[in-house]
């Protein structure tokens, strides 16, 4: 298993090269620099093509791209050229802020889906199982942020329950950071444990099929064990392949909800590194994106070893 | 009830409503199952015999649905019973092995973590306990070293040590009844003669009664004091075996031993196939069902549907046809 | 068969009632505005103690850094011009006061001496002396710090330090605006110019506290701040809410004290809720329409004139600002010192087509009109598309990312015609140097005229204001005709204040004070 571990987090070499070149090669073929942004409207060109010099713009891409490599690997990230601070600092700042959120709104989303679906399964086709579709299908289909602006009127605006934005770090203040985290975690929750509420509940109802369940339920099992010990880890397997694969959609929609919430984490300080063309900062930012994918994916399936022996222990027959 | 009958089922009907139409798999199903006998349920796929077990303990898959009937266990009728009362009184007195050990085996969960869990709703709560009963059951159904049997899944084991496994898992709390559907129909030839040996002598150590439930009459008849043979969703024959073997009396059983291969003949292997089709369950029978195929059939045959009526000492058949003693 | 399809339709009709039940939440998403306006509080008296409030005011960009002396950017001034005081400050009427200079005499044309007050202390306990005004002004001219604010001093030759709290200023040529001009330059400890854009030390009424990036920077009360009184709140903190619908939220569920740059189509909704108010700050800004003077047709002034004639401004304001703004065709505004009314000009549909004609383009032409993406001028290149072709002229309208627009424009200078703005202290100097000399910064249209460039020299360095309104009046008119720019319209920005908030003081340069921003109880 360790091998296995290890195997995989050696793949994370070869991705990160390849994205961090697609990377660096986007963004340059956006229009706009940092330094025309940097002076604005004040500009000459003189100016400009002296500070460009100053940060190594004008040097052609492939060097560029090897200088920019070649201070990765030394570890060297680079620092901002708004800001002047160095970006792996500015990163490590906010990426807990960051994960923290997807974690917490995988969290709550597992926490509102399993049960649901596992209700809609047991209750196929009775009144609470078309309500509850119904409620999924409504929310697979609502955008995110809107749903976001939606309790931030309810809650922030109209109930004054829960601050529309900001953000209190938990060592401050253990109740001013979970007020913060509230709005922003069921609003990426939101997006998108509809659709894992569905998975469970037809995933579920590929199992309750089973003849096991059958037996677990003639040896006198009560209706609880049956469904949440014998059959749920049956059924669990969808579900986390499916959120292995939604973790690169939440990722772009993280970046949004932290907008809209102003909340300060790596999707924040991407958009604003992308409106300033911050090279430096947007290639360590998609990065760390990069890296981030690669490890929930390790982490994924790993969490399929946890569940399905199988994979565990390998198909070894005795 | 008579004090040798573990349980009676009177006139069960279970029926499928599909989006195609409602098929009626159960049509009026009545038998008794004696104390410590193994009873025989045989007939050919889809005729309802499997349905009527899992009816008995009530695990009609949707879109199943038990229309009628009573089952009588314990004094008490199971159907009407609530579904805790169900479940206390299941556990403890009735199982099953299935067909398939590798999809009636959780996949997730040890071997023997699904033998004590029996233990456990029982009510035993003492790991040491629960642990030695488990040893003690696998070395039972002659699965070897059960100590590291315990520990592992059941895709580690080979065909036949599941179905050991299963039959372990069904009888870890000495159940006075055990309904075994097709228990050696997924297994090789070999392998098949040893299961049945084991469900045998189990069943005397533990003083059982067991429903063996097969399509293969040979089965039947090697291992089962009395037979019920199942057409279309009801029972047209109900005989001891040795007197269904001597005399078969309706014309479905007849040729089922007119289709059989058996050494005991003269070499000379010539099986006759029935003619025609099991009825299309969608439909409702009017008629006998067996009619169409039957080689014997008159008009009243097609007009209703005939009795169980008995022809011998616990032999009963239905036909309209009466019989002129022996074999036709 | 049937219960299936009933109950099929059940949920295709909860379906229609959830998604109509969503729109309609939607269109009530904001509060409705009330019948009645309700006025704010009268102002209670200004408390002449320090207060202990904290004033939250949220704004919509994050600076870059926080050195005043080197870009004076609208957000960075917002931010740190009360961590800063200047040794003159405009007033309310945008008259130049003195404020950390007790005196500014002036010699001769190009020389001035000033003197400062003395008590000034900088927040790190050191008095304030004349050396560091030589310091702040040298701050900017060095080109290694990379200040914008240089481009208003290319006059200046030198300083020199005559005393404790005295000195003169020496200038290259004689330059009327001179005194106005130092009205931008922070006065800045040499002890702490190294750490200027990250923990500002200056004068000011605020000291800076901390700066917690995505989030807000605090600044509190300098306790020996010079001006008795001031500031009066305690602490002043201005948090960044990027997204305009979330600040707004912000600011109604009573988490921020003034949202200082409210959109016009929330002026409505200010007004018709209780607790809160809109306050209107008068600006001398403008947007404007430029032209590429090195493509055709636009080397033609015209075609120019045809163009500033065909435009019905007041609809721009109208569609664009709901209304809020004043037409312009000058670089100052109507009722100012240096407004020339001979040289205003109105719409007039024919005498734009028969200059048109005129220029051999009776049928019109086609040509691009790039404009940032903004809500105003992204506006205007729609209203402007849609007047033009009213006169034959078919206009491509390209909307892009403010960065995409600024590098297509000012780097590349690949244009046709396009649409930005700029902000002014009623100084015509400020448009006059900076866009329409030939060379200047921002004349990226790249027009010359020598009989303007000399005009603009003329008002810049006469010596009285009389002297200065003839050059600029002259300007003004050659302007009129030969149109290097259109001026369009400008003139509000609106705040909204929670109604126990008073003291806010906005500028016509688009410049806030908080020193004398308190809450009442």
């Amino acid at each position: 298993m360790l091998k296995y571990i290890v195997r995989r987090l050696l793949l994370i070499i070869p991705i990160v090269l390849i994205v961090s070149i697609l990377v660096f090669l986007v963004i340059k073929m956006i229009p706009g620099d940092p330094i025309t942004i940097m002076f604005g409207k004040n500009a000459n060109a003189e100016q400009i093509a002296y500070v460009k010099t100053l940060y190594g713009l004008d040097k052609p891409l492939t060097e560029q791209y090897f200088t920019w490599a070649g201070n990765l690997l030394r570890g060297d990230w680079g620092s901002s050229i708004q800001s002047g601070e160095p970006v792996f600092q500015m990163i490590m700042e906010r990426m807990p802020r960051t994960i923290a959120l997807c974690f917490c709104g995988i969290l709550v989303a597992l926490v509102i889906s399993i049960p649901t679906g596992v209700a809609c399964a047991r209750r196929h086709n009775s009144m609470l199982d078309l309500s509850l579709t119904i409620m999924n299908l409504t929310f697979i289909s609502i955008p995110g942020f809107w749903l976001g602006m939606i309790f931030m009127l309810i809650f922030s605006v109209k109930l004054r329950l829960l601050p529309t934005s900001g953000y209190v770090s938990a060592q401050e203040s253990l109740t001013g950071w979970m007020q913060c985290m509230i709005l922003p975690t069921i609003t990426t929750a939101a997006t998108f444990f509809a659709s894992l509420s569905r998975l469970m509940r037809s995933s579920m109802l590929e199992v309750l099929q089973q003849d096991y369940i059958s037996l677990a339920r003639i040896k006198g099992n009560t209706n609880g064990r049956v469904y949440y010990i014998h059959a749920l880890r049956n059924s669990l397997i969808p579900l986390v392949t499916n959120i292995g694969l939604t973790m690169g959609y939440l990722m772009g929609g993280v970046v949004v909800i932290e907008k809209v919430f102003a909340y300060p984490g790596l999707g924040l300080l991407l958009i604003n590194s992308i409106t300033q063309r911050d090279y430096p900062l947007i290639q360590g930012i998609l990065l760390i994106f990069a890296i981030i994918i690669v490890v929930i994916n390790l982490l994924t399936d790993l969490a399929y070893m946890l569940i399905d022996p199988k994979i565990r222990f390998g198909y070894k027959k005795t | 009830m008579e004090q040798n009958i573990c349980l009676r089922v009177n006139n069960l009907q279970t029926s499928f409503y599909t989006d195609r139409g409602v098929i009626h798999s159960v049509r009026g199903v009545s038998f008794d199952v004696r104390k410590g006998e193994m009873l025989g349920i045989v007939g050919e796929s889809g005729c309802g015999k499997s349905v009527t077990a899992f009816s008995i303990l009530n695990q009609v898959k949707h879109p199943g649905k038990i229309d009628s009937g009573e089952v009588i266990f314990h004094g008490k009728d199971l159907l009407k019973l609530s579904e805790s009362e169900m479940r206390k009184l299941r556990g403890s007195s009735m199982s099953m092995i299935f067909q398939e050990p590798l999809t009636a085996l959780n996949p997730s969960f040890s071997i023997g973590w699904q033998i004590a869990e029996a233990y456990r709703i029982q009510g035993e709560k003492d790991k040491a306990v629960i642990r030695e009963r488990t040893i003690d059951i696998l070395r039972r159904v002659k699965l070897p070293e059960p100590e590291l049997r315990m520990k592992e899944y059941p895709y580690q084991f080979s065909g036949g040590m599941r179905q050991r496994a299963l039959i372990a898992l069904a009888l870890a709390c000495k159940p006075e009844l055990v309904f075994a559907d097709e228990p050696t129909t997924a297994l090789d030839v070999t392998v098949q003669a040893e299961i049945l040996d084991l469900i045998e002598s189990l069943q005397a150590e533990m003083n059982m009664s067991v429903v063996l439930i097969s399509h293969n009459l040979n089965l039947i008849g090697e291992r089962c004091g009395r037979v019920l043979v199942f057409y279309a969703g009801k029972i047209i024959e109900e005989a001891e075996t040795a007197e269904l073997f001597k005399h078969p009396a309706h014309p479905y059983t007849v040729g089922l031993f007119g289709s059989l291969l058996s050494i005991h003949q003269d070499g000379k292997a010539d099986p006759k196939t029935m003619p025609g089709e099991v009825p299309n369950m969608l439909d409702d029978i009017r008629s006998c069902s067996f009619a169409p195929r039957c080689p014997y059939a008159e008009t009243r045959c097609f007009e209703r549907e005939p009795e169980l009526v008995p022809v011998g000492p616990g032999h009963y058949y239905s036909c309209h046809r009466p019989l002129k003693g022996g074999a036709k | 068969m049937r219960k299936e399809t009933l109950k099929r339709l059940c949920s295709l009709i909860l379906c229609l009632v959830l998604a109509i039940g969503t729109v309609l939440t939607t269109g009530c998403a904001k509060t409705a505005p009330a019948e009645n306006a309700t006025e704010p509080e009268t102002a209670a008296e200004a408390p002449t103690e320090p207060t202990d409030d904290t004033i939250t005011v949220a704004i919509d960009t994050e600076p870059t850094h926080l050195a005043l002396s080197v870009s004076p950017d609208y957000i960075t001034v917002w931010v740190t011009k009360n961590i800063n005081d200047f040794l003159v400050q405009y007033d309310p009427e945008m008259k130049l006061q003195f404020s950390v200079a007790k005196r500014i005499d002036r010699i001769d044309d190009k020389t001035y001496e000033f003197e400062i007050r003395p008590g000034v202390l900088f927040h790190n306990g050191r008095e304030v002396k004349a050396d560091d005004v030589k310091f702040s002004l040298d701050y900017i001219m060095d080109p290694n710090n990379g200040s914008s604010t240089a481009s208003y001093f290319t006059s200046l030759d030198r300083v020199e330090v005559t005393g404790d709290y005295t000195g003169v200023i020496y200038l290259k040529e004689p330059y009327a605006p001179f005194v106005s001009r130092l009205s931008m330059v922070p006065i800045i400890p040499k002890e702490c110019a190294d750490t200027l854009k990250t923990s500002p030390v200056g004068c000011g009424p605020f000291k800076f506290k901390a700066w917690n990036k995505d989030q807000d920077i605090e600044l509190v009360r300098f306790d020996d701040y010079w001006k008795e009184g001031y500031p009066k709140a305690a602490g002043l903190t201005f948090k960044f809410i990027k997204e305009y619908n979330t600040m707004h939220n912000a600011f109604l569920a009573g988490e921020v004290d003034i949202l200082l740059w409210s959109s016009f189509t929330d002026i409505a909704i200010w007004d018709g809720t209780e607790g809160v108010h809109p306050q209107a700050t008068n600006l001398f800004d403008s947007f404007i329409l430029v032209y590429n003077t090195q493509v055709e047709p636009f080397n033609n002034p015209l075609v120019r004139k045809a163009i500033a004639l065909a435009l019905n401004k007041q609809e721009l304001i109208d569609l664009t600002s709901q209304g809020y703004g004043k037409v312009l065709d000058q670089p100052v505004y109507p009722g100012t010192y240096f407004y020339n009314d001979a040289a205003s000009y109105t719409q007039d549909i024919e005498a734009a087509k028969a200059l048109l004609a005129q220029a051999g383009y009776p049928d019109g032409f086609t040509c691009s009109l790039k404009v940032p993406n903004t809500v105003q001028e992204g506006g205007c290149g729609d209203v402007i598309q849609a007047q033009l072709k009213k006169i034959g002229i078919d206009c491509q309208l390209e909307k892009m990312e403010v960065s995409v627009f600024i590098d297509a424009v000012w780097t590349k200078k690949n244009f046709e015609m396009c649409v930005t703005g700029d902000g002014s202290e009623g100084e015509p100097d400020t448009w006059l140097s900076r866009w329409i000399k030939t060379g200047a910064g921002n004349n990226v249209g790249s027009y010359s005229n020598p009989e303007l460039d000399a005009l603009i020299a003329q008002g810049a360095a006469a010596s009285t204001d009389e002297a200065r309104k003839e050059a600029y009046d002259k300007a003004f008119l050659l302007m009129r005709d030969e149109q290097p720019i259109t001026f369009l319209f400008g003139g509000y920005l609106y705040s909204a204040l929670q109604d126990n908030v008073q003291g806010l003081q906005g500028y016509a340069n688009w410049w806030f004070d908080f020193d004398g921003v308190y809450k009442t109880k």
